[in-house]
């Protein structure tokens, strides 16, 4: 045998030595910091603007005082982290204007795989300067817990979460609800019943007979955007017997209009039991725009890329610059991925969440909000909390495409790879044509549904069972 | 055996060879780490600090070389016996699977198997970690196949096979973006509060220094070493090859199934697997480089496994702390890897082909790249 067992043991000791060594002296080196520090808070994209002044106290240091320190928060991210253009980057995205607007620091951890998430947040909170911890994506959610349970002087919020409702309430039903744990949570249901009835109008307006939905796994959450899309769709179609009582006669007789479709089959809706597989998107949004769907509403994040390959493969030949037909895209502004085939898209303002929650932790109230909400910051079309305006949910406007366009620029110059399909300006004048094609009056019926959610004259169904979802696909369709 | 004096020599080699390895890769990721613009003393403080500054952070870096210790100890034992077994990987992916399967779905199933569930899922990961390392090895001793050929497409069934089970048949009612949880019974105890270091770590190491014994103290290893140095030699001292592969190659699918296998039962809090495999992947190819830097020593493995899990550990805190990029660190992280495993892949050139060993390697790089590529494409949104 040509090897010697005993010299590589000891070969490696040694080196762990002389490594745990160096590492031993930097540490010696470290003190751990901490400072009292005033922040003024300005919030300023509420309508009522609060400004107010919070003192924010560290644990005392045993060691040397450090000079001011400023008062953090920390982004823990989903894997991946920053350049998915998605929930990781729109956390990022409110967490840097929280920054800026409140004066204060943020630190990015990068789950590079699952099992980082608890010694990510755990470092975080052991950060005598973050104040406030925020992890991204429902997967965190046992995680937060662990450590929301360990650290009790730290806030935890968590984006798309169940920490309260299902964990906390379940394995530690005497803490429930945690008092420095939030779940922010938003109304998807109200979203996509806006796209839902913009979709339906469209398909009335370019005589259509149908709109189309690709979901993904059949999960609660994804029951709410499809009622909600369906739900909406309804709406629309009564709207317009109201308005056009002429119009809608003469629509109605027209073979291949929505009006003329059988109610119950106006939407088209395939779970594709994936959110990975973006051939599966592209096959289902395929058959859809087979059977004349004007436009599909993307219920399953990437397989988003497999409806654009669909509509693409319609379009390209024809020569079209803008749609219809069109897609609908989900959680970010997707409106910029191909523009003039993205009619809006239904977001969820991540960015915003994790603003609301800085500002909880501010202004000294995000313990009372727990209590007073069960640990859910339910975010939706008109929230308001603590008497502040807190929107999570809105249609895509064209106002909106330059930060999401901002945000394509950042990535690219992170992965070093072209992530937008034409130069920014080239983006905004399509969209912009394509969104002036389309008739003014579909998006006052639009905005007239948001006022009416807004001011809770009406009410989107919420299912949360089996059963509701089955009570409302037999009304629906 | 070598007499002490040469032994004495390997010690000191060994030692240079290690220390100039990890300088080499320092300096080469400093200069990288200074080309994107970023402070190189800063970054390596932070990775080291962030691996072994505290007790606690000591503590996390061993729960990260836990499953490293066994993927790893699985790679050496084939090694040993001559044979590249890539397939660590997707041994380790059923491992991970036979222990939801025994320790979760069973379990929970027969309330009155739960008090040995643990034993039970730990039986799950090694039984079907072999099991499926029974296919290369079979197609080895009958047809010749080469085992890092058939393994790697072992590796990719084993991961189709596993997202099936995770998202279908074993899959939380509850919470369908991960497996059902193996029942509180066949969870191995937090070792201590605010680290997710189990006992687990125990199993850990006891198998690895078994794994040594075995290879250095028995018949059986010895075979397993003589077929693995000269098989014409070990054929003519009367030792059947092609047992000894197949023996070979099963321990190794069984301890690299229990390495997946602790993941689960072993690893706060989630105690399954996720959709993605995104807590599992990766484990085996990592164990690769692991044994690489132990030149191909279960024992040595444990030690080398705590340095890869410390540079993983630690590597979480160059971003936040110092700046670097989280692409940029693993680029890092990989480059000191690769460094510290070249004296080990020189080592195993003496004995093998030149092209053998580029397959190998490349074959196991593209694997791993992919394996990072699918983990960010499987990412779970809407």
């Amino acid at each position: 045998m040509s090897k010697a067992p005993t010299s590589t043991i000891l070969a490696i000791a040694i080196v762990l030595i002389v490594v745990a060594g160096i590492a031993g002296y930097f540490v010696g080196q470290t003190a751990a910091p901490a400072a009292t520090v005033t922040v003024t808070a300005p919030l300023a994209t509420v309508t009522t603007t609060v400004v107010s002044t919070v003192t924010v106290t560290a644990t005392p240091a045993p060691t040397t005082p450090p000079p001011v320190a400023k008062f953090k928060i920390a982004v823990v991210s989903d894997i991946g982290g920053r350049g998915d253009l998605s929930f990781n980057d729109m956390a990022f995205k409110g967490a840097d204007e929280a920054a800026r607007d409140f004066g204060l620091e943020v630190l990015e951890f990068i789950s590079k795989t699952e099992a980082d998430y608890i010694p990510n947040l755990r470092t975080a909170a052991l950060d005598p300067n973050i104040k406030l911890i925020v992890g991204v994506g429902f997967l965190l959610s046992e995680a937060l817990v662990e450590v929301a349970l360990e650290f009790p002087n730290k806030y935890f919020a968590g984006i798309d979460t169940d920490c309260q409702e299902k964990i906390v309430k379940t394995k530690y039903p005497d803490k429930y609800p945690l008092p420095n744990l939030l779940d922010i949570k938003y109304e998807e249901h109200k979203g996509s019943a806006l796209v839902g009835a913009l979709g339906c109008l469209l398909a009335i307006h370019y005589n259509y007979p149908h709109i189309g939905a690709v979901l993904g796994i059949e999960i609660p959450v994804l029951w709410k955007f499809e009622i909600g899309y369906k739900w909406g769709c309804n709406w629309a179609v009564e709207w317009f017997r109201k308005n056009f009582p002429a119009e809608y006669e003469a629509k109605s007789r027209i073979a291949g209009n929505l009006l003329a479709t059988d109610p119950k089959s106006r939407v088209l809706w395939t779970y594709t039991g994936t959110f990975s597989d973006i051939t599966k998107g592209y096959l289902a949004a395929k058959e859809m725009y087979a059977k004349r769907a004007v436009a599909v509403y993307n219920i399953a994040g990437p397989l988003g890329l497999g409806i654009n390959q669909a509509v693409e493969e319609i379009v390209k030949p024809l020569g079209l610059t803008m749609g219809p037909p069109f897609w609908i895209g989900v959680d970010a502004n997707q409106d910029w991925i191909n523009p003039g085939f993205v009619v809006a898209s239904m977001m969820k303002r991540v960015d915003k969440g994790v603003y609301y929650a800085t500002y909880l932790v501010l202004i000294g109230k995000f313990e009372e909000v727990v209590r007073k909400y069960k640990g859910v910051l339910l975010l939706g079309i008109g929230t308001e909390i603590e008497g502040v305006l807190m929107e999570g949910i809105s249609v895509s406007t064209l106002a909106d495409l330059d930060e999401f366009i901002e945000m394509g620029v950042t990535a690219e110059k992170l992965l070093g790879k072209p992530v937008l399909p034409m130069p920014p300006a080239e983006i905004k004048r399509r969209v912009k044509e394509m969104r002036d094609s389309v008739p003014s009056w579909i998006w006052a019926a639009v905005a007239e549904l948001e006022r009416l959610i807004r001011e809770g004259e009406v009410q989107v169904p919420l299912p949360l069972t089996e059963d509701d979802v089955k009570y409302w696909r037999g009304i629906l369709g | 055996m070598r007499p002490l004096k040469s032994s004495v020599v390997g010690v000191l080699t060994r030692l240079v060879e290690a220390s100039l390895a990890l300088a080499i890769g320092l300096a080469i990721s400093a200069v990288l780490i200074a080309v994107y613009g970023y402070d190189p003393a800063r970054a390596f403080y932070w990775l080291f600090y962030g691996g072994f500054g505290t007790w606690s952070l000591l503590f996390d870096t061993l729960a990260y070389a836990t499953p490293l210790m066994l993927t790893g100890a699985a790679f050496a034992v084939c090694a040993s016996t001559g044979m590249f077994n890539i397939g660590v990987e997707g041994q380790a992916y059923m491992g991970a699977i036979g222990a939801v399967a025994l320790g979760g779905l069973l379990a929970s199933q027969l309330p009155e198997l739960a008090p040995a569930a643990l034993p039970l899922a730990l039986a799950g990961s090694a039984g079907l970690g072999a099991l499926w390392a029974l296919g290369p090895a079979v197609l080895k001793v009958l047809r010749g196949v080469h085992e890092v050929i058939s393994s790697i497409m072992f590796n990719w069934m084993a991961f189709y096979t596993a997202m099936y089970l995770v998202r279908g048949p074993l899959m939380n009612p509850a919470r369908p973006e991960m497996s059902i949880s193996v029942v509180p019974q066949a969870r191995f105890p937090v070792l201590f509060r605010g680290s997710i270091l189990t006992n687990s770590i125990y199993v850990a190491v006891a198998i690895s220094i078994l794994a040594y014994l075995v290879l250095r103290m028995t018949r059986l290893g010895f075979e397993m070493r003589l077929v693995g140095s000269n098989p014409d030699a070990a054929r003519y001292a009367g030792v059947s090859v092609s047992r000894t592969t197949l023996v070979a190659y099963l321990l190794s699918g069984a301890i690299a199934g229990l390495g997946g296998g602790l993941i689960v039962v072993g690893r706060p809090p989630v105690w399954s697997i996720y959709g993605t495999l995104g807590n599992v992947v990766n484990v085996g190819f990592d164990g690769i480089g692991v044994s690489m830097i132990a030149a191909n020593n279960p024992a040595a493995v444990v030690l080398s496994s705590i340095l890869i899990g410390g540079l993983w550990n630690g590597s979480r805190f160059m971003e936040p702390y110092a700046g670097v990029c989280s692409e940029l660190s693993r680029a890092v992280i990989g480059l000191i890897v690769l460094a510290l495993s070249v004296p080990g892949v020189l080592r195993m050139l003496r004995r093998r082909t030149v092209l053998e060993l580029t397959v190998a390697a490349l074959s196991a790089f593209v694997l791993r790249t992919f394996g990072v590529l699918r983990r960010g494409l499987g990412r779970w949104s809407s």
